[in-house]
This record gives structure tokens, sequence and C-alpha cells, in this order.
């Protein structure tokens, strides 16, 4: 693919879609749209759709950039389990008091698995694609089964399904939630950008990097904190969704060529478009009845996943 | 310009490097040549400041290692290793670019493009600057790295058995860039199998035998017949056809 697009225009293209989706989203639905649905319902509901989207985009830019591999996405290696575990637990000891404090609670368990997985996974200044993916399938497992415990025997965290924390939903959106999800956002993004350029170098490995300038561990850890930042607080408040920084990053990335900078600024948006989508569509295809939006990433993101599982074998030549 | 004082390096219980002191000629070139095992990685780990000594300092300009930060380090010394891989396909131009990196946020970086553009000319692959790397032969990739080092534009470059993967064009051409560079005034410290190569282009040789530095001179006075023998553990006819 040596044909790339300018990654202004790609920008542009993707701020008018989101525009466009928005609209749409605003006054699809239930026939009777009255300015209090479009507004305390509606509202919330796309505006937090839009900043989970970029949220989990963005992280997928960065754990595949810092990891050096594009099989890295928040859900795949566990952190998105442990955010949700993190906040039921907070649930269940009440400690969940407005959407803040299950956010806190969900980047506690997010950043503890990312740094148990990461931990399993770097072996001599690179990150084993086949541990990491399979130190991530046993933190998931793990945070799933606590999960499931905590729901079902616990009454306080049962308002909320183990359907809800496993394929994620917006159906529960509120403003309160938004500004929460959107504060961490901003921070996230802020860290983001200031790992951007490193990252790049990177791609050259530990050893190179690190030869040009790059305080390699300091960056890692900068990574790690905005992946946290990005995807947990999203994830307390919508539960999980599998995919979405998988394929987004993976797309702009086919598009635009892989400069981290850039990445980021697409990805932000089409995971937002992304989401917004997949939630008009969980919200309107069957109504009244709402198909959780998890079921819609996944039924797009597997294949894709798949897709990049073999490409990634194929240049590793095997995992024996 | 690099001084070793009194340096011991020991990783896991084995010492890669005994209280080595000593001075690195400046503006010259200096090979390191010695038998696998020897040390020679971890001499020129622990002078471009990769590895902390675990006694002793080293010092470059005048001040010791631990005292600079990673971009000041990387503004006063590159390296270049062994058969460098990228993980994306980014463009050539996009790694050469990364030589710049240390530059950032200094009066310097005013002239990265012009840098750039010339470290890409220097090397021959201006016309490959927007390819992906990914579409690259490895000699261009060699060169694209090399771009990379020398865009750094540092008064040290290391290279760790650069020319380990480069065929005999490549290693000409690798050559010609270490010359240009002492010309130029720097300081280049090389890692070596090619004893030969080393005859040629070194000013100074380091002989180091388990992590002892055995020989450190004049190239001609060091690369000897007796001295390859006795550190490579050679007989006299090897040492010769090898030198």
């Amino acid at each position: 693919m040596t044909t790339r697009i300018p990654w202004p225009a790609l920008t542009a293209l993707l701020a008018f879609s989101i525009a466009a989706l928005a609209a749409a989203a605003l006054f699809l639905g239930a026939a009777t749209t009255t300015p209090e649905i479009v507004m305390s319902i509606r509202g919330p509901r796309i505006a937090l759709a839009l900043a989970v989207g970029s949220g989990l985009a963005v992280a997928g830019v960065l754990m595949q950039g810092v990891f050096q591999n594009p099989l890295a996405d928040p859900a795949i290696i566990g952190v998105s389990s442990a955010a949700a575990l993190g906040t039921t637990i907070a649930l269940a000891l009440g400690l969940a008091f407005h959407t803040l404090g299950a956010a806190l609670a969900a980047c506690l368990g997010a950043g503890i698995a990312i740094v148990i997985v990461v931990r399993a996974a770097r072996d001599a200044g690179r990150t084993q694609t086949v541990t990491l993916l399979l130190a991530g399938i046993a933190v998931a497992a793990f945070a799933g089964a606590l999960l499931t415990v905590l729901v079902s025997a616990n009454d306080a965290v049962a308002m909320r399904s183990l359907t809800f924390w496993l394929t994620g939903s917006l159906a529960l959106a509120t403003w309160a939630s938004f500004w929460t999800v959107i504060g961490f956002l901003f921070l996230g993004l802020l860290l983001a950008r200031m790992v951007s350029a490193p990252i790049d170098l990177l791609s050259l490995g530990d050893r190179a990097a690190a030869a040009a300038g790059v305080p390699v561990e300091r960056v890692r850890g900068v990574t790690m904190a905005a992946v946290v930042i990005l995807v947990a607080p999203g994830v307390a408040v919508v539960g999980v969704i599998a995919f979405v920084g998988l394929m987004i990053p993976h797309a702009m990335r086919m598009l635009i060529g892989p400069r981290n900078g850039p990445l980021i600024v697409t990805s932000a948006l089409a995971g937002a478009a992304l989401i917004l989508a997949a939630d008009t569509i969980a919200r309107i295809a069957v109504a009244p009845v709402e198909i959780p939006i998890g079921a819609i990433t996944a039924a797009i993101g597997a294949p894709a996943f798949f897709f990049l599982l073999r490409n990634t074998r194929r240049m590793q030549g095997g995992w024996g | 310009m690099i001084s070793l004082r009194s340096v011991t390096r020991v990783d896991d219980g084995r010492t890669r490097l005994k209280e080595t002191t000593l001075e690195v000629h400046p503006a010259s070139v200096t090979t390191i040549v010695g038998p696998n095992g020897a040390g020679k990685s971890t001499l020129l780990s622990v002078m471009a400041g990769e590895l902390d000594p675990t006694e002793g300092e080293v010092w470059i300009a005048d001040r010791p290692l631990t005292d600079y930060v990673p971009m000041e380090l990387a503004r006063t010394r590159a390296l270049m290793a062994q058969n460098t891989q990228t993980t994306f396909a980014f463009r050539v131009r996009d790694i050469v670019s990364w030589g710049r990196y240390c530059w950032r946020s200094t009066p310097q970086a005013l002239s990265d493009d012009e840098r750039i553009d010339h470290a890409l000319t220097d090397q021959g692959i201006i016309g490959l600057a927007d390819r992906p790397v990914t579409q690259l032969s490895g000699g261009e990739r060699a060169r694209t790295h090399l771009a990379r080092v020398l865009a750094q534009d540092s008064s040290i470059v290391f290279l760790d058995e650069a020319d380990a993967d480069l065929d005999l064009a490549g290693r000409a051409h690798l050559d010609e860039v270490i010359l240009g560079l002492r010309d130029a005034g720097r300081t280049v410290v090389v890692v070596s199998h090619d004893l030969a190569r080393a005859v040629q282009v070194s000013d100074f040789i380091l002989a180091v035998q388990s992590g002892d530095v055995f020989r450190h001179g004049p190239t001609r006075e060091v690369l000897t017949v007796e001295t390859v023998s006795e550190v490579f553990g050679v007989s006299r006819q090897v040492a010769e056809r090898s030198l």
C-alpha cells in the first residue's frame, strides 16, 4: 500500500461523517420524538458514544505502538474486563457514589491488569505476541469470573446485568456519566499527544530508540497510564466493548501510514464514529429490543482480528 | 573525549569487564576486536551509556555519563547496531527524521529538514524518501539507518557489528562513511569481527580478552600476528590469513 491519503483530508472527512451521524442519530428511533427525549436521553447517549469510541480507539493506537504489536487491544488483553471488575467491586462495597468513583475504581482495576500483562509478556526488550495474548486471556478470564460471582451474589450491583458488563450498553447514558468520561478522555488524549513522537521511535526496538534519545521506560509508563485513563472510565459507564481498539487503528494505519501523531487524531474520530454508528444500529435495528453494542463490534471485529492474526504470524515466521 | 575510570561490569555474577581504565582517542576510528564472549559488546555498551558500570565511572567530554539525560546523551553519541528492524511500514524519510528526535526544542531543530535531506542525499537514497521501509532491499534499509544515525549529528558514533549483515558493497560503503566521519572530526568506535577491514579503517585498536583490555594502541602496533594469535587463541597461520 504505497498510496496513502493525506491525514488532514481524512480528518475532515471523519469530522463531517460524525456530524452527519450525530444529527441522524438524534432523530432516529421511537416514533414520538419530543425535545425531552432528544435532550435528556439521546443527547447524552450520542455524546457518550463519541467519547467512549475515541478513548477505545486511541488506547488501541497507543498499545499497538508501545507493544510493537498490531494485535493489542484493551479488551483482548484483559484491561477492559479488569476495569469492569474494579467498578463492580466498588459498587458492591458501596463506594461508587457518582460516576467519578466508579471511574476511579475502574482505573485501579485496569491499571493492575495492564501491569500484570506487560510484566508477563515482556522479554529481552521485546513483547512476545503469544505471551501477550495468553496473559490477556488469563487476566480477562479471572476478572470475568470474579465479575460473574459479584453480579450473581450481590444486590447492590445487580441493577447492571452480566450482559451489560460483558457486551456493553449505552442505554444507561446520562449527562453526568458523559462529563466524567470526557474529563478523563481529555487527560488521556493530552498524555497520548505527549508520547506520540517517541512511540514512533519505539518501532526501532528499545535499544535503538534509547540510543536516539527516547527515555524508553518513562514513555512506556506514560503510555500505559494513558491507556488506563482512556479505557477504564468508559468501561465503568458502558461496560466492555471489544475490538474497537483493534480495528480502528489498523484501518487508519492502512489509510494514512503508521505515524502515531496523525493516527491518534484520525483514530479518535473514527472510533467515535464507529461506536455512534454501532449504538444507533443497536438501538433501532430490532426496536424496541436493544442489541448489546459489543455484539455488533465483535461481529465486525472478530473477523478483522483473525485476518490480523494470520498476517502477524506470517510476518513473524510462525509461532511454533 | 570518552574515558573509562576503573570500570567493572558484572552480569549475573559474571564479570564482563574488569577494572578497565582507558581513554578513546578523539577524532579517530577505534575498533574493538576480540573473540566471542570476550566482552566487546559490553565494553561498547558501557562506553555508550547503555549499560551502567557496576563500579567505576564513564566520562564523555567533561562530565560523567550519569549526568546526562537521554536526549542530551543522544546529541553527543549515536549508535548503529546490526540489522535494525522497524515494526510498522514507516517511510524512509520518517525513519531518518528520528535521528533529529534528540534535537527537539533546541535551536538546531530549525535545520532538521535540511539535515534530513542531506543525510538522504549522502546515502544515495533521496529517491526512496517516500517509500515504506518494508519495500526496501537489505542494503537500502542499512543505508536508511545509516542516514538516520548521521542525521543525529553527534560527535561520537558507535557501530556495534553494524557490518554483520552487509554484503561486500555494503561494507565498502560503511567504511567510506566511517572515514568520512573521522575526517569531519568525529570520534568513531566500532565493534567488528572483520580484522582485515579493521586494519584498513582504524587508527586505534582495542583488543579485549575475557573482560580485560589486552592491548590498546595504534592499529599497526596492535594488529600483529603475535597479538592476534594470542588474543583469539589461534595459530600464527590463521592470524596471518585474517589480517
